[in-house]
């Protein structure tokens, strides 16, 4: 299974005058997990979308099954990517299992009323986003950790074969990040494809079979991660002092700022 | 497990829809009977059920003036109700009305350019009426977006902005038109005084039209509440679907206004009482809106006739001053980003 699901080819986009992404081509390979990590405003967000197909980039092309991504229409789209943005604040009353059931909007007719299959594939989703317990409360009751839970539950509803997330994680505390990617990565052994942005770089080293790295709008490097988190490459690009631990057993090295409590104690005084 | 929750909440919905329609009657003729001619309740009810032998003083009454005006005052508050579910839902904004957000004022620069032109006869008054309503909303959106979003504070200000201006030059263009000012006023004050069946007539098809397509779209509605990038996600337009139905609210905002004048506030709290009530899901939030509506501004109507008799309060008053403190109970309540 080394086949290419979804590529790009010399994507570029600006947002006001401003280059926020510059060229960029990739390949993602069926049933990866891909970790995409940057500093903030390297282009990692307008990356997810343009791949997600939501905003169109200004030059370039995306390739979804070697076919163009633009000739897919939405609905037909739909039922393959699914992009779950950046955490949102959520003002609406639905209740978990209503807000999984909107995760079937692709395969409805107008009016939008589910048929077993949906339903089906609504208590699967339910079920694998462990929202079993959830399904009768208010969104707007939720904590973070399970409104997360529940963005999973309507995402995996669609039963999309790439499933593109912009940092589903960072709001979370440790336990819950590990209970949510873990629940996607094990997406990958049902056969589906992960591109999955991340501000914690263990957790991407962690998760992630192969990792990108913007920097200014541009795709700095890829590869699996100990290709990527090297300290040299981190240190150029986050400008701080970086450790990385590695030995060669384990495929998942740990990045530290390479600081002691006393070089910026001696600072201060 | 998965079918006892959708059993569940079929029953619950089904109950509910009908418990409204059971009141909506009730109100209607509670509200037909209730005026300074006193006509004992099965009088009522035997002019109600036999219009062909509504002969007399009372018939008249009944036939002529009540009805017309309290079956005009569910379909107003029916059509504002469901502008403002849809402008809340597609706006994402819960503090979205009509009012609140310029349409109605918008709505009401048509009308008086319709008076002016003394075109009101030939039934152009919603045309009119609507563009007055859909031109304000753009300006508001194009006023307020920023990077692309519609933060909802800004749509308020944007609001408050468009509908003054609008208004000064609604005063403007009837201070010097020379009209009859008194009646005007109470037009633009939000009133059903000596409104007839011509007026509900006029209302009927644009309520009926805009309600229906409203209601059409009130699944890729729910997908919008997600914002536009998971929505798309999903496979709607969301920025055709947004303008549809910012449309379709000027249409029912336009219409209502038309017939009425400036009645405030049942988009914005009916909406919210029915979510309260029923859930978010558009799907029953457009029809329960405009059953409650209707419900609301009957009996704010009924009040507004009967309480200071023989003196009248424009409706519009009644509805402020139910709605304004529970505007500021939401604007208390909700965080903004």
């Amino acid at each position: 299974m080394t086949h290419s699901i979804i590529q790009s080819q010399n994507i570029s986009f600006q947002y006001d005058q401003i280059q926020a992404l510059t060229e960029v081509s990739c390949e993602i390979k069926k049933q990866e997990f891909v970790g995409v990590i940057g500093p903030n405003g390297s282009g990692k967000s307008t990356f997810l979308k343009i791949l997600s197909g939501t905003l169109n980039p200004i030059s370039g092309k995306v390739f979804l099954k070697e076919k163009n991504l633009n000739a897919y229409g939405k609905k037909e789209r739909g039922k393959i990517i699914s992009f779950i943005p950046q955490f949102f604040a959520y003002d609406f009353s639905f209740s978990v299992q209503e807000f999984a059931e909107m995760g079937r909007a692709p395969y409805l007719k107008f009016l939008g009323s589910l048929t077993a299959e949906d339903q089906r594939a609504v208590e699967w989703a339910v079920h694998k986003s462990d929202c079993d317990d959830l399904r009768e409360r208010k969104m707007t009751q939720l904590s973070g950790g399970e409104k997360q839970r529940a963005l999973l539950a309507q995402g995996l509803a669609q039963e999309p074969e790439i499933f593109i997330l912009d940092e589903p994680v960072s709001h979370l505390d440790i336990g819950h990040q590990i209970q949510i990617l873990t629940a996607l990565k094990k997406q990958t052994l049902e056969g589906r494809t992960l591109v999955c942005s991340f501000h914690d770089l263990n957790l991407a080293s962690l998760f992630s079979d192969h990792i990108f790295l913007f920097s200014s709008g541009k795709l700095f490097k890829s590869g699996i991660p100990k290709e990527v988190l090297t300290s040299e490459i981190l240190q150029e690009i986050y400008r701080t002092p970086i450790k990385v631990l590695s030995d060669s057993n384990s495929s998942s090295p740990l990045v530290f700022p390479n600081l002691q409590k006393s070089n910026f104690e001696e600072k201060l005084t | 497990m998965k079918s006892s929750i959708h059993s569940e909440r079929f029953v619950f919905r089904a109950s509910l829809f009908f418990l409204l329609i059971s009141l909506s009657l009730l109100t209607i003729f509670f509200s037909v009977s209730l005026g300074p001619a006193a006509i004992p309740f099965k009088r009522v009810l035997f002019y109600l059920l036999h219009p062909r032998s509504s002969k007399g003083i009372f018939g008249e009454i009944i036939w002529e003036i009540r009805t017309p005006r309290v079956l005009l005052g569910f379909l107003v508050g029916g059509t504002l109700a469901v502008a403002g579910a849809g402008l809340q839902g597609a706006l994402r904004n819960p503090l979205a009305d009509p009012y609140i957000v310029g349409t109605s004022s918008g709505a009401a620069l048509g009308a008086a350019v319709c008076f002016i032109l003394k075109l009101e006869a030939f039934h152009l008054i919603p045309i009119f009426a609507f563009v007055g309503a859909s031109s304000s909303i753009l300006a508001v959106l194009i006023l307020s977006r920023r990077k692309g979003e519609l933060p909802v504070t800004r749509v308020l200000l944007a609001g408050v902005v468009v509908g003054s201006l609008v208004w000064a030059v609604v005063t403007f263009l009837l201070t010097m038109s020379g009209e009859n000012m008194d009646k005007l006023v109470f037009w633009l004050m939000g009133s059903l005084n000596g409104r007839t069946w011509s007026d509900f007539f006029l209302l009927l098809p644009y309520a009926a039209a805009g309600t229906i397509l409203m209601m059409l779209l009130a699944h890729p509605l729910n997908l919008l509440t997600l914002g536009e990038e998971r929505a798309e996600s999903l496979g709607i337009h969301p920025e055709k679907i947004k303008l549809f139905i910012l449309l379709i609210s000027s249409l029912l905002t336009a219409a209502a206004v038309s017939v009425s004048g400036l009645i405030g506030f049942i988009g914005l709290v009916v909406p919210h009482a029915v979510r309260i009530l029923a859930g978010p899901d558009h799907r029953t939030l457009i029809p329960f809106s405009f059953l409650t509506g209707g419900i609301i501004l009957v009996w704010s109507d009924t009040f507004a006739r009967i309480v200071f008799q023989p003196a009248e309060l424009p409706v519009g008053v009644v509805t402020a001053l139910l709605g304004s403190p529970f505007f500021l109970y939401l604007l208390k309540r909700s965080q903004f980003s």
